[in-house]
């Protein structure tokens, strides 16, 4: 499976890195670049099935710390 | 720059309202007291379209994010940038995760939830990247739809409903009828103040009051007739079922003829679901542009709608818990993005206003 993300990213790099480099935007090249690094970790990992813990879980702590439900 | 009519703004509005509580249904929590739930949910939502039309009005042509950086200086207004981004995004995974775990319980079994996801993604991604008059036009083909096949599958269903389950009405105490009405009020009615990084395109200059209430109200109706449809057929159990119109329609049959109706209301869902997501995606890309300060939010709409993806994969282990977040959890957690910083905005743009005007009347130009 992990082939295929990999796979995959390389050609949506090749799609939208190359023409922010060519006209040379970094700042949009640079943004892209952390978003894909972090999309392509979380795509890696959930390919190779780890569990990921759910970044909701907190938010849900602290509702029921506040509200007691 | 792009720009859309007040009838596709409406239609945007009205399909992303009905969204995902087109078959969750509104205030279900309160049993077979749901439809005045739904009711006290609008009604208690009006004042707040006022608020967020109101901060439209005085900043026209900006968005949300302009806005909230105009008035509270960069890094303020980024942090509020940030998380209205994150509200966005979080809803549409949200969203994304409630049709892809509906369409695998109802329809592709067998199939990891994952490829339902990401195959919805790419349609998500097409339209946000697009732009907002590309979801506009869309969704003003897209409405016409939808109300036709909900009015067809009420009228057909008449035959079927039991009159008597609405009684005995208000017999679940105010309390939690109001409890309910307020989860209505912030799942799906409130839910529109992702439209104040929408309305920035509007073509007309005042006419956001105009498409806030008339959206609110075309989807309200609609909601709150799909509720009582709810309760007619299902009865008091409304509250057991996770889908509960998919159930409902399921039953409907007309003779032999026409029965197993359901495939319409998942069109209707995804259909919905679809300009939903797509706007939360396009308000979330809007906002993380804007944090940062790039000039074009699409270079960014391919990985946000990935991130997505993955993050609607990720948020729930199972269907029980997706359930529990959206009828327990998500109208508290709602609470500051569409209560607390839409008035504090509201407070300091008219203090700003006032400010404004009456220095502006010596200049002798006005906001």
């Amino acid at each position: 499976m992990f082939v295929i993300v990999i796979a995959g990213y390389i050609l949506l790099g090749i799609y939208e890195f190359v023409p922010l480099y060519k006209e040379k935007r970094w700042k949009e090249f640079y943004v892209n670049m952390v978003l894909t690094f972090i999309s392509f970790s979380l795509a890696l990992l959930i390919s190779i099935d780890v569990k990921i813990p759910s970044p909701v879980k907190p938010i849900e702590a602290i509702i029921k710390t506040i509200f007691g439900r | 720059m792009v720009k859309i009519t007040d009838k596709e703004a409406i239609c945007i509005m009205v399909l992303f309202l009905l969204g995902s509580s087109i078959v969750i249904g509104t205030g279900i929590e309160a049993k077979n007291d749901a439809w005045i739930a739904g009711i006290f949910g609008l009604v208690l939502f009006i004042p707040f379209a006022f608020v967020y039309a109101r901060v439209q009005s005085i900043y026209i042509g900006r968005d949300l994010f302009e806005i909230s950086r105009l008035m509270f200086g960069k890094i303020p207004g980024a942090v509020i940038a940030a998380l209205y981004s994150w509200y966005s995004f979080h809803l549409g995974a949200l969203v994304l995760r409630n049709f892809s775990e509906f369409v695998n319980i109802t329809t592709l079994y067998n199939t990891p939830l994952i490829v339902i996801i990401l195959s919805f993604s790419v349609i998500i991604i097409a339209a946000a990247r697009s732009g907002i008059e590309v979801i506009a036009r869309v969704s003003t083909y897209a409405l016409p739809l939808v109300i036709l096949i909900l009015i067809f599958m009420e009228v057909i269903s008449i035959k079927q409903m039991k009159f008597n389950f609405i009684k005995p009405v208000f017999v679940n105490g105010f309390q939690k009828i109001a409890m309910a009405g307020f989860s209505a009020f912030s799942f799906p009615f409130a839910e529109s103040v992702l439209f104040l990084g929408v309305f920035y395109s509007l073509k007309s200059r005042n006419s956001t009051y105009k498409v806030l209430l008339t959206g609110t109200l075309i989807s309200g109706v609609i909601l709150i007739m799909m509720t009582l449809l709810n309760i007619f057929i299902l009865g008091i159990v409304v509250e057991d079922f996770y889908f509960p119109s998919y159930s409902s329609f399921s039953r409907i049959r007309l003779g032999s003829f026409l029965q197993r109706m359901e495939g319409t209301i998942s069109v209707s869902y995804a259909i919905t679901c679809f300009i939903k997501t797509s706007i939360c995606l396009f308000v979330a890309c809007k906002g993380v542009a804007s944090i940062f300060g790039l000039d074009d939010y699409g270079v960014i709409a391919i990985q946000m709608g990935l991130l997505m993806a993955y993050f609607a994969y990720i948020v729930y282990d199972n269907t029980v818990e997706m359930v529990n977040w959206a009828l327990k959890i998500y109208h508290y957690y709602a609470i500051p993005f569409q209560i607390i910083i839409p008035l504090i905005i509201l407070i300091t743009a008219e203090i700003r206003n006032r400010g404004k005007n009456t220095k502006g009347r010596d200049d002798g130009e006005t906001e």
